[in-house]
């Protein structure tokens, strides 16, 4: 008979002791890469913040100035602010797909994002209406998939949108979960009851829109 | 916390658990695995190769016993014709003629009936069963009779290689039975193989008597022989050095047909000796079968979550897919962001994924294999993405098939 060198028990009990060590290594890391994820977010987020505010001093001075030449410049400006805020937004997205469990350091920041984009998108309207800039916005109201069976179903419509229209259509995915104010505010001014709801150049349309219906209620 | 993650998270340590159980084992016995007992006497054995319809291999098999590299003297080898409607008969005729083999001819009655009926025209004490569409290397005898020096030893298995490796199916059997070889041997190691493979398992006549011989009603006699066997207290043995190769399906139907039939069986006759599930005084073979059962059931649990996950959205999947080609032309997504989709889960995912290209690449080692990773890699990638979802299939297949849709009774008449 050829007999193993120790015994089952042995071998059981050290894969025990490496699996432990394994899982809690991953647990680590993925806490590690998670923080790490989290802090260029909230960094990321800082320097948007600060740009947003830039702007609308801009667009204060743009008033006061009555200058046709700064409309030209507000144009190149509201385009790369919006693409960074658009950049952003898809790291807040492909982190909340990773991590199904969310801690309230991540809501947080997640707050003040939001908040964040509600602020650049008044500043584009502003910057819009001064210059008659040829953007289209949307804002994009969601909630939890209980609530708003369709609202995955939106979200790749408006990518479609996105993916026509590129920076002259400017998106913002507003979560209805978080309890602002601020969000409270724009669904009671532009009377939003349902899931999903867009807010397409200051209009309001409730429910599931297509991406050929949110092309004409852009066109309108 | 969601059930899906905590399924998939006892999942993945269970896989953790036993691959490290697996390289732990093969690295610290390594030098112990290609060692067989040297016999202390001349053992006799009757070969008995049950046969019907197996005209393309019977000759082959019967020449791959003959030429065996152990004294004529001291083997016979019987061909139990179980009733083929083929050529087979004539084949077994001719080679009777020649004085290779003594036949039996008889009606269809199953290949447990098939082999019991070759055990009782047995003459020696040793009885090497031989499935018709396999054959040995010829140190199989030899590498195989030394085991039986130990009173306690009732039966010694082959390691099962497959005969040929040209499609798709046939190249992912090879690694499955590459990966196989290994765990045998490892679970020999510990008095715990719940199979004697019906291509080349040598059984003491005397103990497969006390045990009343193979089961007539039941998918797997190979399978239920060493339950069986086991549940006497007797032990079960292994060696790598005796090599058998074996057909084994091209096609889906036919490997689907195969499979339900062992995972039927498996089902079957682990529900016949559920004493031996999660019972302490039965040792390791207690602790493998409880451990696979549950793995086997979670992974079939899993399945029918996903699936009914799936068609609860299926309206919203079918639209990721279609949308998936529109998401991919947002200009903005870089490389960086990808960071942003890892998680603790695809870590996980990813470390299992390298033990078990290790332990595919161990087993390879331990059966001599030729390794080219370069070539073969999309080989082992197919046989961890695709072939194991062929694998839950079977396993769903083949639990439905015995708690559903078998017979009561119904055994194997191929």
């Amino acid at each position: 008979m050829v007999k193993p060198k120790n015994s089952f028990k042995f071998y059981a009990m050290l894969a025990l002791f490496l699996s432990l060590l394994v899982f809690l290594s991953g647990f680590s890391i993925g806490f590690l890469v998670n923080d790490f994820k989290q802090k260029s977010i909230s960094s990321d987020l800082s320097n948007i913040m600060k740009l947003i505010e830039s702007n609308e001093v801009e667009i204060a001075l743009m008033n006061f100035l009555d200058d046709e030449i700064s409309c030209e410049y507000l144009n190149l400006r509201v385009g790369s602010i919006n693409q960074e805020v658009h950049e952003l937004g898809l790291r807040v997205s492909a982190y909340e797909g990773a991590n199904s469990v969310l801690t309230e350091e991540y809501y947080s920041i997640k707050k003040s994002y939001i908040n964040a984009l509600i602020n650049n998108w008044i500043n584009v309207e502003k910057a819009r209406n001064l210059c008659s800039l040829n953007y289209s916005t949307i804002l994009y109201l969601y909630a939890l998939k209980e609530d708003c069976p369709r609202c995955e179903e939106q979200v790749y419509a408006l990518s479609r949108i996105k993916s026509q229209y590129g920076i002259d259509s400017l998106i913002y995915s507003i979560d209805t979960t978080l309890g602002l104010e601020a969000v409270n505010m724009l669904m009671y001014s532009y009377n939003i009851s349902a899931f999903p709801s867009l807010v397409i150049n200051g209009k309001t349309h409730s429910g599931y829109a297509s991406s050929q219906r949110i092309r004409e209620l852009m066109g309108q | 916390m969601e059930l899906m993650l905590v399924f998939i998270l006892i999942f993945s340590f269970s896989m953790l658990f036993f691959s490290f159980i697996c390289i732990l084992i093969f690295i610290d016995n390594y030098d112990r695995l290609w060692i067989d007992p040297k016999p202390k006497k001349k053992y006799s054995i009757s070969a008995i190769i049950p046969a019907y319809n197996e005209q393309k291999s019977i000759e082959k098999t019967v020449n791959g016993i003959y030429m065996q590299d152990y004294p004529k003297e001291l083997f016979e080898i019987i061909v139990v014709n179980d009733g083929s409607t083929d050529n087979t008969k004539k084949i077994c005729q001719k080679l009777q003629k020649q004085g290779i083999i003594k036949l039996i001819n008889k009606k269809n009655g199953g290949k447990a009936n098939a082999v019991n009926l070759g055990i009782k025209n047995a003459k020696n004490e040793l009885i090497y069963i031989m499935d018709a569409d396999s054959f040995p290397e010829k140190n199989s005898f030899k590498s195989m009779i030394g085991y039986f020096n130990d009173p306690k030893v009732a039966a010694v298995s082959s390691s099962m290689k497959v005969n040929s490796k040209k499609n798709f199916f046939e190249k992912m059997q090879w690694i499955e039975y590459s990966l196989s070889i290994l765990f045998r041997k490892i679970q020999s190691l510990f008095n715990s193989m719940y199979v004697t493979p019906g291509p080349g398992s040598i059984y003491r006549k005397s103990v497969i008597n006390e045990v009343g011989g193979f089961n007539e009603e039941t998918l797997t006699e190979d399978m239920e022989i060493a339950f069986n066997i086991q549940n006497k207290g007797y032990a079960i043995e292994n060696s790598m050095n005796s090599i058998v190769y074996t057909n084994t399906p091209i096609f889906l139907k036919q490997l689907l047909k195969q499979r339900k039939r062992w995972y039927s069986g498996y089902f079957d006759d682990s529900s016949k000796y559920k004493h031996l599930l999660f019972n302490p005084k039965k040792g390791v073979l207690s602790a493998l079968l409880s451990f696979n059962i549950v793995s086997v059931l979670s992974l079939i649990a899993l399945f029918f979550y996903s699936g009914a996950k799936f068609a609860v959205n299926s309206k919203n999947s079918l639209i990721l897919f279609k949308a998936s080609e529109f998401a991919i032309n947002i200009p903005s997504i870089k490389g960086f962001q990808i960071l942003y989709g890892i998680n603790f889960d695809l870590i996980i995912f990813a470390l299992i994924s390298a033990l078990s290209a290790l332990m595919v690449y161990m087993s390879l080692k331990s059966c001599n294999e030729k390794i080219d990773i370069k070539k073969n890699f999309p080989l082992y990638i197919c046989y961890f993405f695709i072939y194991t979802l062929f694998l839950t299939v079977f396993w769903l297949t083949g639990f439905f098939h015995n708690f559903f849709l078998r017979k009561k009774g119904e055994g194997w008449h191929g």
